[in-house]
């Protein structure tokens, strides 16, 4: 029974785990439909037990497949409760009054009776049961009694196997009971979900954003969509739901909803509760010096809250969603509770309440009150003596506003911010002890300074990122490995936009693997916590885009899209990319796919550069496509010219303004494409861009303009890297007009990612070169395709590990030779073999002779005595 | 179907006394014993699957709740009984429903679950069935049988037999591991799994299950698997997975037949460690009825759990205030004894949040880090939150970082602490830790010299003169050993002489981690020099060594291990090498991570000295994925290069080495990035670099000369391709000889002979080289030396020993799995038949006299005799009844 169980668990899990399965198919039937239909039909199935966290529509799907059976049996839903538990038979109350139980009856007489009324011509009925762990040991008997004799088909529903009380227990143990482990649903089937629910698209980031909210929970999930949609949050724009987040409203929907998620907790539950929400998570030492285990206890059982992964044993509440509720009924409390627990729990009470009250906001996306927020923490907050009490919790404020101004596109704010803080922090260092969460700020604090330096002004070449190039190069002296690899993926950006991609892309491998050797560690050694390692692929990813590797990119963006970390921004960023670099790779009605629903959501935020740049693919996309009118309607921005938008040079920019000319291109104003992409290119140079200024070049030799080869080649020359190497290798190819060279150069950069290069439509690379070469080159960029393909790729690896073995020096041989070699081995003659393969006995003796020479053996003799000791050795027969 | 071949394959003797006894005829009934998931009902069901077994006509499932009720257990039968007066009406109701319905089949198998809680009424009913009916009763029952009980009861029925199920052994283990990933693990894995599980089946599959979902599984994708070359290997990356809801269900699920005392008592010994009797006597737990169902074992004087993922599922399984509370309960018994807490009693007083002196939690830290339980000394330190509080402390956490081979976070610890540390014991200490991370994580000249300027600066000013002396005393012993490790393992500066290694070793004021450092470099030299026997009396005295110095044990012993086992290899002592690695293989959970992949490296040198091509190749991917996880050994660079060596010796393309990290191309702003990968930063190792050089890309200023020992090996694989004449013509048989007789060991004394020998015409000596080395498991001279001999054999026109000898050869060469390279192949085509010969001896094999083949095949007889002759002089045999055997050996029946 155990292997069986454990076996059929594991195989559903993996069906559902399926990596990269696309949007498009819904994975929705988490309860695989056929749970009911074979419980009812097996005679020998006494029921099911369907467990899950609360919220994960573990009772739904039951419900909806009951109901659209043709013949549904007779449903009792037993629920078990608080009150039941004190009352023998509680539980049942309902059925014992369908019999006219005699208090003599035996208990065989008393199952009898009950049998009777359940089964009725044979057919048992069903039996839903709710929290199966508050029903008392007598009831659970007879239950488990009566499905056994199959009077009753029980389904229970419950949080853990382990809650079942002891006789369904049993009966689940024995095997009787199917079992379905039902999951919170991940980022990618909420979008799903809630796509289906809207009944339209709905965009990345408005998915995502439920998904972290609500945890996953499905009814939390359904309750917050209806209560968004009716308060206009949640709006349709051109057919895509977005969101328009901004503040939770305090009206009739969401007090029910913080009812319905802590009703049943007693004050003291209350009190901690409120205090989780207040001051955010606290370390579970503090938790139990307190003495506050017994409520911890009851919140963790309901499911409250949680123990934090990671080494920092840390309690914190389980969905940001409660936070949120508990913070907004905390205000309209008249008589507040929890905060004098916060003196306890926290070093500096009035810190972490701002920096849970700052986490909120940002779970709102509201950024702007994050920052009035984090001003008026800053004016007292970063003085000397502050900086001693809880570093830690300080520098994370600092980290939420520098974050925050980031999103509202003033980073340069942020450096005056952080310079503010560190004079204090510098003075607290000097004037106390030497104290290592001290150290720890101050680095902290340098990363971000890097942070804002790289991501607010330009980069250019040796212009170091200010006050901490030093302290990024030497990797000796992080006190963390979270620091180190942090800083690893910053400098990793930095050199990649420096010309310095090869070492760029080395780095980000050689972080790659650092995160997966850390995962390998246990957690309880590696203090490194999933933000951190969200934050360094953000970083990778960024590197990756701007050193060109973007088939990398590509797969990465997908993984984060994908909802590797719950993080909304992060999984709308991912998808976007995602599509940016689809339609980098022509693959433009994917992108469009992609895309189109972030548009919308972007057009809403009102977030003009990055809808820029996603209005410019998916106008080439749609230029592609034919639908020309919408595309020229997309209109393209101009980053080219100074005085123009004031966008920073970057991967993004460089996208944009090269879609929006593609876009020129396309509908046929090749001229005015070319002026912009010389401009841009101008621009990339002065900001000494080698890669970008390449690419740039790179297209305007795509679009027909023969002029700039020179110039191209120089810019590649400047880069590192096989992108570099390969733009040089075209531009070679293209001024000696050498189809053959063209073909190859164009082919690596298709294996780099780089396939709009060489896409045909309007690509004078690619009219330069003959047929032949044209069809060659195609293929590969039809086989990158398929290679990029999930469902292909899963079936390669199962397709080499099964390769049959063969002996080794079948591999020095051609596919003919081999295949004559193995006929003489096997005794044949000459002529037989000539006959066999229908070729003459000269070609037969040429062949041999082949082979005979490649493998140094004189005759047949030899021959079959070296098939012989190879396969031997190989273990083969 | 799957689980059936599971079980056959698992459990074959236990799967087959259960078939006999359903197929016997005749009453007869068992009993099958075990704890809870050694997969009782898996074995029942397959054997019920089994052909020739009929369906169970009553399945019955017993509860506590059901064997309080009269005729509990069989209540599911009797549900048409409107009430149950005596077993009069229930035999008869059994019998109208279902003995008769069902009056064709061979047997009735009746199987009761969990049977330790059958009532008597049922109990009795069965008792008759089983007597008269030709009924056959399988009972499964967990826990010891009890006289008493309804169960024992029947069990002493004549007619009953007890199976009981005991733990999986290691294959056991494996195929049920196996199967459950649908990937080959490494041998290092299955034992940990084993060890973790203790062997139950049904832990083995939640493990394994756990490290699927979870994904801590790894293999290295950079090795070529999969065309041919050898399985992929998969090992487990963390020793335990992370406690996940299945693993919780299954922990529920052997707690809720117990009490709720006996629960207490696993949740403290999960908790607090092994305990003493006495102690849980006095918190009023039992635990004699759970040592008997074999959840507890006896750990010496003390009470444990048998296995560690119990341990960890029961903390997971309780709540803050059970464990609250059980800690109340507990330390105020143990205060009443007066007991020294134990290290895991601390980590638990720490855990939930009890204050609890530094100087103790200090102590059992240093003690848990002697004891090689380097995660428990680390947990100590970090929730004891020493780093902060203690220097001392802080310095251990520092070298349990640096034994558990995690240099980044020892370095980053260790820079920190030298800037706070006062007392110059420790800072000396400190200096020579940070000096030795740096070596690991690849040493630069600049920043060596940095480390070694602050330390001396930092004795200056210092009241105490004898403090100062032994600081700077320490820090010159440093500076040498560094000075000498730079010149062993990297390729800058010339080799130090021996001389120069032993004088320093001559100090008897040298600090021990310097010692020991100093003879593991002298020993490399010696190694590399091929003077392994000296390298392995140098490790040997160090092994002895490391007794008297528990600390520097638990940072040098893998690597003396490995080196012991390495110069025992290529010396020629297999046998005392595969005794002396055996010893260490899978000795001990926490320490199999860290000696696993030397262990596979180790194996697979032995294999590849021996010849045995195919098997080293499979332990070196072994080796190198074992590597990749820890590597503290700093092995991983060598394990690569073998692995390269062997896919050269295979015929596969050798891929180029993928290097991670900017190289020198960067002008500016280079960063060392050399992790705990290793293949960075151990690449320059003295054997590493010794296989570069054989494999064509030497260091600067390198080559194979210098490393005789390496070169030995590789001149020897060369000279096997070669014939005779061609190594005469040569340099190469000069060669090898001279490195050979400078060499030590029987290996190196064989080689030796063999090159003489192979200048001579003679081939008797050969013959008895060969006898000689055979004795010894040098097999691939003794397939040389054959080969080789049976040439000359040939030559002087002695056919028929030469087919004899050829024979031999193929023999050990098919038994052993030898490789023996494309010249000795083409020796053994003497003994290969023409397809007339073959089809001959066929027919002379099915007893056909010569005058009856020659008819069969429209030859003369002459022709047959002459065919015959040439066959027995092939095959080295004088007599027509031989062929019988000599044709299979050499293959001719194969196809």
């Amino acid at each position: 029974m155990e292997y069986s169980r454990i076996l059929s668990t594991v195989v559903t899990r993996n069906v559902q785990a399926q990596p990269g399965e696309s949007k498009t198919t819904s994975k929705l039937s988490q309860i695989s439909k056929g749970i009911l239909g074979r419980v009812l039909s097996d005679p020998h199935c006494a029921g099911a037990v369907i467990s899950g966290p609360v919220g994960s529509g573990r009772r739904a799907q039951l419900e909806t497949d009951l109901g659209q059976m043709a013949e549904p049996p007779q449903l009792i839903r037993l629920n078990g409760s608080n009150f039941g538990t004190k009352v023998p038979l509680g539980v049942l109350s309902f059925l014992l009054a369908q019999v006219d139980a005699v208090e003599t009856w035996s208990r065989h007489e008393l199952i009898h009776h009950l049998g009777r009324v359940l089964c009725i011509d044979r057919r048992p009925s069903m039996v839903m049961l709710g929290r199966p762990e508050l029903i008392d040991e007598e009831s659970s008997s007879l239950l488990a009694q009566l499905a056994t004799i199959g009077k009753i088909k029980l389904f229970a529903i419950c949080e853990h196997v382990q809650e079942l009380p002891s006789d369904l227990f049993a009966l689940y143990r024995s095997g009787r009971l199917e079992h379905q482990r039902v999951k919170r649903m991940g980022s990618m089937e909420t979008h799903a979900f809630v796509q289906q629910e809207l009944d339209g698209r709905v965009s990345a980031y408005a998915s995502g954003a439920l998904c972290y909210l609500a945890g996953g929970n499905r009814a939390l999930l359904l309750k917050l969509i209806h209560s968004w949609r009716e308060d206009g949050q949640l709006l349709q724009h051109n057919g895509t739901w977005v969101l328009r987040l901004n503040a939770l409203d305090s009206g009739p929907a969401v007090r029910s909803l913080h009812t319905s998620l802590t009703h049943g907790l007693d004050e003291r539950e209350r009190e901690l509760l409120a205090a989780l929400a207040l001051g955010g998570p606290v370390d579970l030492n503090r938790l139990r010096r307190s003495r506050l285990t017994c409520e911890l206890d009851g919140l963790l059982n309901r499911g409250q809250v949680k123990y934090l992964p990671g080494a920092a044993y840390k309690v914190g509440i389980s969905n940001p969603l409660l936070s949120l509720l508990v913070r907004l009924d905390y205000g309209n409390q008249a008589q507040p509770y929890g905060v004098k627990l916060l003196a306890k729990l926290h070093a500096d009470p009035g810190a972490a309440q701002i920096l849970a009250q700052l986490k909120s906001l940002n779970d709102l996306g509201d950024y702007q009150s994050q920052v009035q927020v984090a001003e008026e923490f800053q004016q007292q907050g970063y003085l000397a003596e502050r900086w001693l009490i809880d570093p830690r919790t300080r520098v994370s404020i600092l980290e939420m506003h520098v974050r925050a101004l980031a999103m509202l596109g003033q980073l340069s704010l942020g450096l005056k911010v952080i310079d503010a803080a560190r004079t204090g922090l510098v003075q607290a260092i000097r004037e106390s002890n030497p104290r290592e969460s001290l150290d720890i700020a101050f680095q902290e604090l340098e990363m971000l300074t890097s942070f804002a330096t790289l991501f607010g002004t330009e980069i250019k070449q040796e212009t170091g990122v200010a006050g901490s190039v030093e302290a990024i190069v030497s990797p000796s002296d992080w006190m963390s490995e979270s620091l180190h690899l942090r800083s690893l993926s910053l400098q990793a950006v930095r050199w990649a936009a420096q010309s310095r991609q090869a070492d760029a892309i080395k780095l980000v491998r050689y972080v790659d693997e650092e995160l997966r050797n850390i995962s390998f560690s246990s957690p309880m050694i590696s203090k490194f916590n999933s933000e951190d390692q969200a934050d360094i692929e953000f970083q990778l990813l960024q590197a990756e885009l701007a050193s060109g590797d973007w088939k990398a990119a590509s797969s990465r963006s997908q993984r984060l899209a994908e909802g590797q970390y719950i993080n909304p921004l992060l999984i709308s960023y991912g998808d976007i990319m995602r599509g940016i670099l689809l339609g980098l790779s022509n693959d433009y009605d994917a992108a469009l796919r992609l895309l189109e629903p972030n548009l919308h959501q972007m057009q809403v935020a009102g977030d003009p550069g990055a809808g820029a740049l996603i209005g410019a693919v998916i106008a080439y996309a749609l230029a592609c496509t034919g639908r020309r009118a919408e595309a020229a309607a997309l209109a393209c921005p101009e980053y080219g010219t100074p005085g123009a938008m004031q966008v920073p040079l970057s991967f993004y920019s460089w996208a944009a303004e090269v879609f929006s000319c593609l876009v020129l291109a396309e509908l046929g104003s090749s001229q005015e494409a070319l002026l912009r992409l010389s401009a841009f290119a101008q621009r990339a140079r002065d900001g000494q861009r080698a890669l970008l200024e390449a690419l740039t070049l790179g297209f305007i030799a795509r679009l027909g303009d023969r002029q700039v080869l020179a110039q191209l080649h120089s810019a590649a020359s400047r880069c590192q890297g096989p992108v570099g190497q390969n733009l040089q290798a075209l531009a070679d190819a293209a001024v000696a007009k050498d189809s053959q060279r063209l073909a190859v150069a164009l082919e690596s950069l298709v294996s780099s990612g780089h396939v709009l290069m060489a896409a045909s439509p309007n690509n004078e690379f690619v009219a330069a070169m003959e047929a032949k070469d044209q069809r060659k080159l195609s293929r590969a960029i039809n086989g990158l395709k398929r290679a990029s393909s999930p469902a292909l790729r899963l079936h390669d690896e199962l397709h080499i590990d099964s390769i049959e073995q063969q002996p080794s020096w079948i591999r020095e041989l051609t596919k003919r030779e081999a295949q004559i070699a193995k006929m003489a081995i096997t005794g044949k003659t000459n002529l037989e073999i000539a006959k066999f393969s229908g070729v003459s006995i000269r070609t037969v003796e040429g062949h041999l002779y082949q082979v005979y020479s490649k493998l140094q053996v004189r005759n047949r003799q030899e021959l079959t005595a070296l098939d012989r000791t190879s396969r031997r050795t190989a273990g083969l027969r | 179907m799957k689980q059936h071949q599971l079980i056959t394959k698992t459990r074959p003797t236990e799967y087959n006394q259960l078939l006999q006894i359903l197929q016997r005829p005749g009453p007869a009934g068992v009993v099958v014993l075990g704890e809870f998931g050694m997969g009782k009902t898996s074995l029942v069901e397959a054997v019920l699957a089994a052909p020739g077994t009929d369906e169970p006509i009553m399945t019955l499932y017993c509860t506590p709740t059901l064997s309080t009720i009269a005729h509990g257990a069989l209540s599911p039968y009797l549900g048409a009984l409107e009430n149950i007066d005596e077993p009069v009406s229930v035999l008869r109701e059994l019998n109208r429903s279902l003995l008769s319905s069902r009056g064709q089949a061979e047997t009735h198998i009746v199987v009761v679950e969990d049977a330790q809680f059958l009532d008597p009424q049922s109990c009795f009913i069965l008792s008759l069935l089983v007597e008269n009916a030709d009924v056959k009763v399988l009972a499964l029952a967990s826990g010891p049988l009890e006289a008493d009980s309804p169960l024992g009861s029947l069990a002493e029925l004549g007619a009953f037999t007890t199976v009981s199920l005991q733990p999986l052994d290691r294959n056991g283990v494996r195929s049920v591991a196996e199967g459950v990933m649908g990937r080959k693990l490494a041998d290092g894995t299955v034992a940990l799994i084993d060890m973790v599980t203790g062997g139950n089946p049904s832990f083995v599959e939640a493990y394994a299950a756990s490290c699927l979902e979870q994904g801590t599984l790894f293999r290295d994708d950079r090795l070529s698997q999969g065309h041919g070359l050898h399985e992929p290997v998969w090992v487990v990356a963390r020793a335990l997975p992370e406690i996940d809801a299945p693993m919780m269900t299954l922990g529920r699920e052997i707690t809720s037949r117990l009490p709720l005392q006996q629960q207490q008592t696993l949740l403290l010994l999960a908790l607090a460690g092994p305990q003493p009797a006495n102690v849980l006597e006095q918190c009023g737990l039992p635990y004699q009825a759970l040592m008997k169902t074999g959840e507890l074992t006896w750990h010496g004087s003390t009470v444990d759990l048998k296995s560690k993922m119990m341990q960890r599922i029961m903390r997971a399984l309780a709540t803050e205030q059970d464990i609250a509370q059980l800690h109340e309960l507990w330390s105020s018994v143990v205060d009443s004894q007066g007991k020294e807490p134990n290290a895991r009693e601390v980590l638990w007083s720490l855990e939930i949040g009890k204050q609890v002196p530094t100087e103790l939690v200090l102590e059992l830290a240093e003690r848990a880090g002697r004891e090689q339980n380097f995660g428990l000394a680390l947990r100590l330190c970090r929730l004891g939150k020493l780093a902060r509080h203690h220097e001392q402390g802080a310095l251990l956490e520092a070298q349990m970082l640096l034994s558990m081979g995690r240099h980044h976070a020892a370095r980053a610890l260790l820079l920190r602490l030298i800037d706070q540390l006062t007392d110059l014991t420790l800072l000396g200490q400190a200096y020579a830790y940070l000096l030795e991370v740096t070596c690991n994580i690849g040493a630069d000249g600049a920043e060596v010299k940095r480390i070694l300027d602050d330390w001396k600066q930092r004795a200056q000013g210092h009241p105490d003169a004898e403090k100062v002396a032994s600081f700077l005393a320490l820090h010159s012993a440093g500076a040498t050993v560094i000075d000498f490790w730079t010149r062993v393992n990297t390729a800058h500066g010339p080799l130090p002489r021996v001389v120069e290694l032993q004088e320093f070793l001559q100090d008897k004021q040298l600090p021990a981690q310097a010692r020991f450092f100093g003879m593991i470099m002298l020993s490399d030299l010696h190694t590399s020099a091929g003077q392994c026997q000296q390298a392995l009396d140098l490790m040997e005295s160090a092994l002895q060594d490391l007794n008297e110095y528990p600390a520097q044990r638990s940072m040098y012993e893998v690597r003396v291990f490995f080196r012991i086992g390495w110069n025992l290899l290529f010396l020629g002592q297999y046998e005392r090498a595969a005794a002396f690695i055996d010893s260490y293989r899978h000795a001990r959970l926490r320490s199999i991570q860290y000696y696993q992949g030397a262990i596979s490296l180790l194996d697979g040198v032995s294999h590849l000295l021996q010849g045995r091509v195919q098997l080293a190749m499979a332990k070196m991917a072994e080796a190198v994925t074992e590597l990749q996880i820890a590597d503290i050994t700093q092995l991983l660079a060598l394990a690569n290069k073998l692995y390269r060596l062997l896919l050269a010796r295979l015929g596969f393309p050798v891929p180029e080495s993928l290097v991670i990290g900017p190289g020198s191309s960067s002008s500016s702003g280079t960063i060392s990035l050399n992790g705990q990968l290793g293949e960075e930063s151990s690449k320059q190792r003295i054997l590493a670099r010794a296989f570069a050089a054989g494999l064509g890309y030497p260091y600067p200023g390198e080559s194979l000369e210098c490393f005789p020992l390496v070169e030995r090996e590789f001149v020897f694989s060369m000279t096997r391709q070669l014939g005779d004449q061609e190594l005469a013509d040569s340099q190469l048989g000069e060669r090898l000889r001279a490195l050979a007789a400078g060499q030590q060991g029987s290996r190196a004394a064989f080689l030796a002979r063999l090159m003489d020998l192979r200048g001579s015409e003679l081939g008797e000596p050969l013959e008895q080289l060969a006898q000689d080395a055979l004795a010894k498991k040098e097999y691939l001279v003794v397939i040389e030396a054959w080969a080789r001999a049976a040439e000359r054999y040939a030559q002087s026109g002695d056919q028929r020993r030469c087919g004899a000898l050829l024979r031999r050869a193929a023999q050990l060469i098919d038994q052993q799995g030898i490789d023996p390279g494309k010249y000795i192949a083409r020796v053994l085509a003497m003994t290969e038949l023409t397809a007339r010969e073959t089809e001959i001896v066929s027919l002379a094999r099915q007893g056909l006299n010569n005058a009856q083949i020659a008819r069969t095949l429209t030859v003369s007889q002459r022709t047959v005799e002459g065919h015959l002759y040439r066959v027995f002089s092939k095959l080295g045999i004088t007599e027509r009844a031989e062929l019988d055997h000599a044709g299979l050996e050499a293959g001719t029946t194969g196809r």
